[in-house]
C-alpha cells in the first residue's frame, strides 16, 4: 500500500529512495495540498478525500497517537454549527450544515497527521531551507533554548505559588486572576528573556556572526541516526 | 531577504514567540470558550512591538510563533496554525503603518487588540465560506467569535502599558517610554 509504504520510508530512510528530510517535504506538501483540497473540491469529491484522509488517520493510529483532542473539536465545532443551521434555515439544510462541518474538520486532519508522524527537527531542516540564515539561527537558538525557558517559568510559577500569588490552575478558571500571572509569572520571564537576547547577540557578535557569507554548520550527524 | 532588526531584537522576537508557544501548551485553559487564545498572543504581540518598536516585529512574531508551535507540534492544525499566528499578526502590522505614534499607547494597544482580534475571527469566518457554509450562519458564528475573542484581547492589551513600563523602569528597553506619551 502507498502510504505503508512511505510508512516504512520513514523508518530506514537510508535504504529506500527518499532521505527523510524528503519524505518530511513530501509529506508536509501533501498535507497542504489535502487541507487545501477539503475546502475546494466539490461534495463529490468528499468521498475519495474521505478515504484518503482515512489511510492517514489509520497510519497515525498505527504509530500510536491519540486523535481525541481533534475529535473533540469537531464535535464542539459540529455542536455549534448545527443549531444555528436550524435556526436560520430550519430543518431541510441540516445535512449542508454537517457537510459543511466535515469539510473544516477533514481540512485539520492532515494537519494532525503531519503533526503526529512527523519528528519537529525534520519539518525544521525543511523549513530552514527557505529561511536566512539569521532567523534560522533565532529558531534554532529559541527552541534550544526551550527547556531552559520552561523551566524558568515552572520555578517562578511554583515561587509565585508558594508566596500565595493566585495563579494555581484552579483559581485561574476565573480570569480575574489573569492580570496576577502576567505580573507574577510573565513578566519575571520577560525580564529574563530581554537580558538573555542582550547577552546571546553580544556572544554572537563576538564570534563573527553575520559577516561571513556562507554560515558554517555543526556537522549533521542525525542523518547516521 | 534583508531584515531590518538587529540580532538581539531578532532573539527576543524569537524567544519571545517561544514563550507565547511554551505558555500556550502549559496552560491549556479548559474554558470552552474559543477566544483564551487570544490572550496570550495579542500581549505578547503587542510586548514585542513595545520591546523592539519597528513596525514589522509583530508579524516577525507572529510567524515565528507559528512556525515554532509547528515544530513542536503544540496545536492540531499542522500547516494552518501557521496562519492562526501569522494573520492577526500581519493584520496588526498593516494597521500600524497607519497609525502609529497618533494614539497614546494605551488605545495604539487597544486599537491593535481589536484589529488583530478581527483578523483572527475572519480567518474562521473566510474558512467557513470557503467550506461552503451559508452566510448568515457564518456571520453568526464570525460575530460569536469576535466578541469573545475581543474581551480577551481587549484584557490582554490593557495590561500591556503598565508591563511596558515596569521593563522599562528596569532600563531593558532601547527607547525610552517617556517620548511616547
Amino acid at each position: 500500500m502507498w502510504a505503508k509504504r512511505t510508512a516504512t520510508g520513514a523508518k530506514k530512510p537510508l535504504g529506500t529512495l527518499l532521505t527523510a528530510t524528503q519524505y518530511c517535504a513530501f509529506a508536509l506538501v501533501l498535507s497542504l495540498v489535502l487541507s487545501s483540497c477539503a475546502f475546494f473540491l466539490p461534495n463529490s469529491g468528499l468521498g475519495w478525500l474521505l478515504l484518503v484522509d482515512g489511510i492517514l488517520v489509520i497510519h497515525g493510529l498505527y504509530l500510536k497517537n491519540k486523535i481525541t483532542a481533534l475529535l473533540r473539536v469537531g464535535v464542539i465545532q459540529l455542536a455549534l454549527t448545527l443549531p444555528l443551521y436550524y435556526l436560520l434555515h430550519g430543518e431541510a439544510q441540516l445535512l449542508d450544515g454537517a457537510i459543511v462541518v466535515l469539510r473544516v474538520f477533514l481540512a485539520m486532519l492532515p494537519g494532525w497527521w503531519l503533526s503526529s508522524t512527523q519528528s519537529p527537527e525534520r519539518l525544521g531542516e525543511v523549513l530552514s531551507w527557505g529561511l536566512p540564515s539569521k532567523w534560522a539561527f533565532v529558531i534554532a537558538a529559541s527552541i534550544g533554548l526551550l527547556p531552559y525557558m520552561m523551566q524558568e517559568t515552572k520555578e517562578i510559577y511554583a515561587i509565585q505559588c508558594l508566596r500565595g500569588a493566585s495563579i494555581t490552575p484552579k483559581a485561574l478558571r476565573n480570569p480575574k486572576n489573569w492580570p496576577e500571572l502576567i505580573y507574577c509569572v510573565v513578566l519575571p520571564v520577560l525580564i529574563q528573556l530581554l537580558k538573555l537576547s542582550k547577552q546571546m547577540a553580544k556572544a554572537a557578535k563576538l564570534r563573527h556572526f553575520g559577516k561571513v557569507n556562507q554560515p558554517t554548520h555543526w556537522p549533521a550527524t542525525r542523518e547516521d541516526e | 531577504m534583508k531584515s531590518p532588526f538587529d540580532l538581539q531584537d531578532a532573539l527576543f522576537i524569537g524567544f519571545c514567540a517561544t514563550l507565547l508557544v511554551v505558555l500556550k501548551s502549559m496552560l491549556r485553559l479548559k474554558l470552552g470558550l474559543s477566544g483564551h487564545s487570544m490572550f496570550l498572543m495579542t500581549f505578547f504581540y503587542l510586548i514585542c512591538y513595545g520591546a523592539v518598536g519597528r513596525v514589522g516585529s509583530i508579524t516577525a512574531c507572529g510567524l515565528l510563533a507559528g512556525l515554532v508551535a509547528m515544530m513542536l507540534s503544540v496545536g492540531k492544525g499542522g500547516p494552518m496554525i501557521l496562519l492562526k499566528f501569522g494573520l492577526p499578526a500581519m493584520a496588526m502590522d498593516l494597521a500600524l503603518l497607519f497609525m502609529s505614534g497618533l494614539f497614546s499607547l494605551r488605545w495604539q494597544s487597544i486599537i491593535l487588540a481589536l484589529i488583530g482580534c478581527l483578523a483572527w475571527a475572519s480567518k474562521g469566518w473566510i474558512g467557513n465560506l470557503l467550506a461552503g457554509m451559508s452566510g448568515q450562519v457564518a456571520l453568526v458564528q464570525f460575530g460569536i467569535n469576535f466578541l469573545q475573542g475581543a474581551m480577551f484581547a481587549v484584557a490582554a492589551a490593557l495590561l500591556v502599558p503598565p508591563v511596558l513600563r515596569r521593563l522599562d523602569a528596569h532600563d531593558l528597553l532601547h527607547r525610552s517610554l517617556t517620548d511616547e506619551k
